[in-house]
């Protein structure tokens, strides 16, 4: 359900580009597509960077088979983007990494989609231990619950902050 | 390295400063020089000149009280608003100009890139210091006023260090 | 008398049972921060068991404002000057990246005479950033000396910001588009100048503080940070050089024109404190080599600026976009919706990143070495918080 929801609004929003590809892209994609077939989808695909789509019943799945099999073992940022208009939030995580030195300059976005009304997803703190404060802000800024996360609690916000994730689109800034 | 020499060449680097040039100048004495009269923007090659942005200048013969520097400033600090002044310009047919609240303007310069009549641009003086709120608020004919500046100093190096000099 | 020696006996019994010591009581709960007695605009929790930090609860947030939120109402210039807030004293850097993203929506590339210009302002407001942070790390260990002279020599680069940009920390020098302004008259060779005296002030730096034994006994093998668990951690910048992953976003991914120049990633295999203060200086050196270079390689003449409208309208996608600042990479992450003004801006700061090694670091050691190990870190509290 949540995954025909994603293929139809995407191309609302985000353009699918394809630009002239390299190599290192290329070799990725392809072997992400072979594992997991029609589960993965692909978003962009340009020099150095790449944004795969998946279900949120899959990004562990995912994000384990890329931390095995391809060397990312970092997450640069863990951050959610609002769509009122698809009643979704984006969740994306940018990976990186320091082991496998081919993928230095590369940062591929793992990106999963999940229902506004009620947002929850997997953590992804067992398999990238750098995404614990992302994923706790991600929590306080956008109101998604991560589920096997230790704190999903308050950590940059004030203390008494009593109203609604400040991220989402319908918090509007006073006076604007 | 042992801890003695360690230590010796520590305090060799720190006494060599007794004979070294003082680095700091005497403010109100001494001021700094700057390259040109503030910062401007050349709006025919879309590229600023180079200068120091201190408080604005306004040409009141240039202005057509378009407001592009205060749809400029809505977002940055807000602190340009348009007000009624009592002049007949040919261009301007509105008779408004900017009027700029110096304890909003955050001199980014913004404003100044906006503007594609050269009416308004930046000078170098940066001491703008009140007893009272209001009296930062600069209005139209404050702005036009050009100021004294005459900074002096300079970094210079010499064989005995780096020194602000004339 | 003899009610009196039973008082005492009393008293000695409920005494005992005061301080007879429980778990609890062992430990004892200590707050640092936020009133910037050594920890930035930043509170963290510590709990001392004796002379050694048992758990570490950090608690970012006090100088919050929420800039993500702030780019979604205002145009991609007006998002300029509030950009370069978090981090003034590297205001450059924090605005090329930003920069780099618009101009990658919008399809455009800068004259080649401003990438150098933009290249050579980035590096002089890393070294400002880099002696600015200096300072405070030898104030905190108790070396004012270190304070001062940083202190004053970050005026050579300030001065030299000045005359590029116009002003003397908030620069809005980097924009979509290229930079603001030409070089003025005669630049060149006074920033030849001043870098070059100032790579001579570095020899001093070392003699008097690197060198010195009591900064050695306090900061080496203090707060090891091992290579597997930097990269677990996802650490960066200097604190990930320190740990040997020679990786610098200039280096592995270069941006603009640092595919030209020469210049080598410093980085050292100590692991621990000293290693994470040294290689900033290390740093400094190179980006000292990388502003002659940058000074040689110049254009003579040319554009500086490719012209935008104030109300440029970017292609929707999104694009992520980073380069190295003076606390490692700084990336943003720009959705647009083809509206002037971006849908969302995410800002992954190197501060942010390196706040997780916090408690790692720090528990388990002993409260002394707090302040060597919590400045290592190159923790900008502002940055983090955004």
């Amino acid at each position: 359900m949540e995954k025909t929801n994603t293929e139809n609004n995407q191309t609302n929003l985000i353009e699918v580009k394809e630009e002239k590809s390299n190599l290192l892209s290329s070799s990725l994609i392809n072997s992400i597509t072979t594992n997991f077939g029609d589960q993965v989808k692909l978003v962009y695909k340009k020099e150095n960077r790449s944004k795969i789509m998946v279900s949120p019943e899959n990004l562990v799945e995912t994000a384990l088979y890329l931390r095995n099999n391809h060397g990312f073992d970092h997450a640069e940022s863990a951050s959610g983007t609002d769509y009122p208009a698809d009643n979704q939030i984006e969740i994306n995580y940018h990976l990186g990494s320091y082991s496998n030195t081919d993928y230095y300059p590369y940062i591929l976005v793992l990106s999963t989609r999940v229902d506004r009304t009620d947002p929850k997803s997997n953590s992804l703190i067992n398999i990238f231990p750098s995404v614990e404060y992302h994923e706790r802000e991600t929590y306080e800024m956008l109101g998604v619950f991560f589920l096997g996360h230790p704190r999903n609690e308050r950590f940059i916000l004030p203390e008494d902050w009593a109203d609604m994730p400040p991220l989402r689109k319908d918090f509007r800034i006073k006076g604007r | 390295m042992n801890t003695a020499t360690g230590f010796i060449k520590a305090l060799e680097s720190g006494t060599k400063h007794i004979v070294l040039k003082r680095f700091t100048f005497r403010y109100p004495q001494e001021k700094l020089k700057f390259v040109g009269d503030g910062y401007q923007f050349d709006p025919k090659k879309g590229v600023g000149i180079a200068g120091t942005r201190g408080r604005h200048i306004l040409f009141h013969d240039k202005c057509t009280g378009c407001q592009l520097c205060a749809i400029a400033c809505e977002g940055i600090a807000e602190a340009i608003t348009m007000v009624k002044v009592d002049e007949q310009w040919k261009q301007n047919k509105k008779s408004i100009m900017p009027q700029i609240d110096y304890g909003k303007c955050v001199f980014c310069g913004l404003c100044v890139d906006a503007c594609p009549f050269y009416a308004l641009y930046m000078t170098n003086d940066y001491e703008l210091s009140s007893f009272t709120k209001s009296h930062l608020i600069y209005t139209p004919a404050q702005l036009a006023v050009k100021p004294k500046y005459d900074g002096e100093v300079e970094i210079k190096i010499g064989s005995r260090g780096a020194y602000h000099g004339r | 008398m003899s009610s009196l020696e039973e008082k005492i006996d009393e008293a000695k019994k409920l005494s005992l049972q005061i301080t007879k010591e429980t778990e609890d009581d062992r430990l004892m709960t200590l707050s640092v921060g936020p009133q910037h007695p050594g920890s930035g605009h930043f509170r963290f929790t510590i709990k001392v068991d004796g002379d050694y930090i048992v758990f570490v609860d950090p608690d970012p947030g006090y100088v919050h404002r929420g800039h993500e939120k702030m780019c979604e109402y205002r145009n991609h210039f007006q998002n300029i000057p509030h950009l370069e807030r978090p981090v003034i004293h590297d205001s450059c850097n924090i605005t090329y990246a930003y920069s780099l993203a618009v101009e990658d929506l919008v399809g455009i590339t800068v004259p080649r005479r401003g990438q150098f210009i933009r290249a050579l302002a980035s590096e002089l407001s890393r070294l400002s950033y880099t002696l600015y942070w200096l300072a405070i790390y030898g104030i905190f260990l108790g070396h004012s000396t270190m304070f001062m002279w940083p202190a004053g020599d970050r005026e050579l680069l300030i001065d030299l910001l000045e005359r590029l940009s116009g002003a003397r920390v908030t620069n809005a020098f980097n924009i979509p588009g290229g930079v603001r302004n030409d070089i003025p008259y005669n630049f060149k060779e006074k920033c030849l100048a001043q870098v070059n005296y100032f790579e001579t002030r570095l020899k001093e730096y070392e003699d008097i503080f690197y060198n010195n034994p009591l900064l050695r006994q306090r900061t080496e093998g203090v707060g090891i940070l091992t290579k597997e668990d930097a990269i677990k951690l996802g650490v960066t910048g200097s604190v990930l050089r320190a740990s040997g992953v020679p990786f610098d976003v200039r280096k592995v991914e270069p941006y603009d024109v640092y595919d030209e120049i020469e210049f080598n990633v410093q980085y050292m295999k100590t692991c621990d404190s000293f290693a994470r203060a040294y290689v900033p200086v290390l740093d400094m050196r190179e980006s000292c080599h990388i502003i002659r270079q940058l000074l040689d390689k110049m254009p003579d003449s040319g554009d500086v600026r490719e012209k935008l409208q104030f109300n440029i309208k970017s292609s929707p996608g999104e694009t992520y976009k980073r380069v190295e600042s003076g606390r490692g990479a700084l990336g943003y992450h720009v959705v647009s919706d083809g509206t002037p003004r971006p849908y969302r801006v995410k800002a992954s700061v190197g501060s942010f990143r390196n706040l997780l090694a916090l408690p790692f670091l720090l528990t388990g050691s002993k409260l002394g070495d707090m302040p060597a190990i919590y400045w290592s870190l190159n923790y900008w509290p502002v940055e983090a918080d955004r």
